[in-house]
């Protein structure tokens, strides 16, 4: 595939990803969930404190697709999971196989780390990157429910002590 | 009388046991394979995978809470995942897993984390009736996912070289 390539992201291609980020939150129907900026981006990808990486996917030369990730331990295993936060390929560049590429690239990076798996989340309605996964052999973790404090539910929660 | 605190290096041992405990309570004791050696690496080695906390009655252990930092792409700033949260039997109903909880959201909050996030098993139903009351959010959309084991490599197969 002449056409692809995908690279580690530099700050370079911070513009970039914070756009596709935005695009990805337009595809979960949340368009107003980015509040993140260029620079929350720089400083938690390339700052003393590293958060998560990126992979960005070219198509000739123009950015269509990322992966984000970061390290998430497992206490049954003793070891990490790659946690795989966002994988995402804009509309016009989907059927080439950049979204399989970038989750290979993921799966590959965490086989080389040590990590056990890889680990994501997947909205219930998105049947066809359900069914994606389904024929990689991923393991639907369905007896599980994802649970969250918000920053007042949290406050609140801090005060019981 | 309750004391919590941070877990030190001595403490691999009975978290490895807390955590064994916390796992045959979920009916996943045959999957954990963790050993203090993990724990010593994971949590007091030179590249700190998660901390956690211990809960003390008259010195004797009682539970644990682990936790570690996550990243969300679309608030440009980390979370923490809550691992574990873990009560022995015979401690239970003496409010040892609300002052944990209690102590974790303290710690997120102090430390600017955006949320506090975990899972709980869908057959848990003492577990879900706590976090309902504590205000928690179930973000019931969101399935979980992973992929190991051959899967995972079949996939590395697929990356670019």
């Amino acid at each position: 595939m002449d056409n692809l390539s995908i690279h580690p992201a530099t700050r370079d291609d911070i513009p970039a990803l914070l756009s596709l980020i935005r695009g990805l939150a337009a595809y979960e129907k949340k368009p107003h969930a980015v509040v993140a900026a260029e620079q929350d981006l720089v400083r938690d990808a390339f700052g003393p404190h590293p958060k998560f990486r990126a992979l960005i996917a070219d198509w000739n030369g123009e950015p269509a697709g990322y992966a984000s990730f970061f390290h998430f331990y497992s206490t049954y295993q003793g070891r990490s999971a790659l946690f795989l936060e966002d994988l995402f390929v804009l509309d016009q560049f989907r059927g080439n196989g950049i979204g399989m590429a970038l989750l290979s690239a993921v799966a590959k990076l965490a086989v080389d780390e040590g990590c056990f798996g890889l680990r994501w989340e997947v909205l219930d309605w998105n049947h066809s990157a359900i069914e994606f996964y389904k024929k990689l052999g991923a393991t639907f973790l369905n007896e599980r429910k994802v649970v969250a404090f918000d920053d007042a539910a949290m406050r609140r929660v801090a005060e019981q002590e | 009388m309750l004391m919590i605190r941070p877990a030190q290096e001595s403490d691999a041992r009975v978290l490895t046991t807390l955590i064994h405990e916390l796992a045959n309570f979920e009916r996943l004791g045959h999957e954990t394979i963790i050993t203090e050696a993990d724990v010593l690496r994971d949590g007091f080695g030179p590249r700190r995978r998660f901390r956690a906390l211990i809960a003390e009655w008259d010195g004797n252990v009682a539970g644990y809470a682990l936790f570690f930092e996550f990243y969300s792409s679309f608030q440009g700033r980390a979370g923490l995942f809550l691992e574990d949260v873990f009560v022995r039997p015979e401690y239970r109903k003496n409010g040892t897993g609300t002052e944990l909880l209690a102590r974790v959201a303290k710690i997120a909050s102090a430390e600017g984390y955006f949320c506090l996030r975990w899972e709980v098993l869908d057959w848990n139903k003492t577990a879900i009736d706590f976090y309902r009351k504590l205000d928690a959010e179930f973000l019931d959309e969101w399935k979980s996912v992973c992929l190991i084991g051959d899967a995972l490599e079949a996939l590395t197969e697929k990356a670019q070289r």
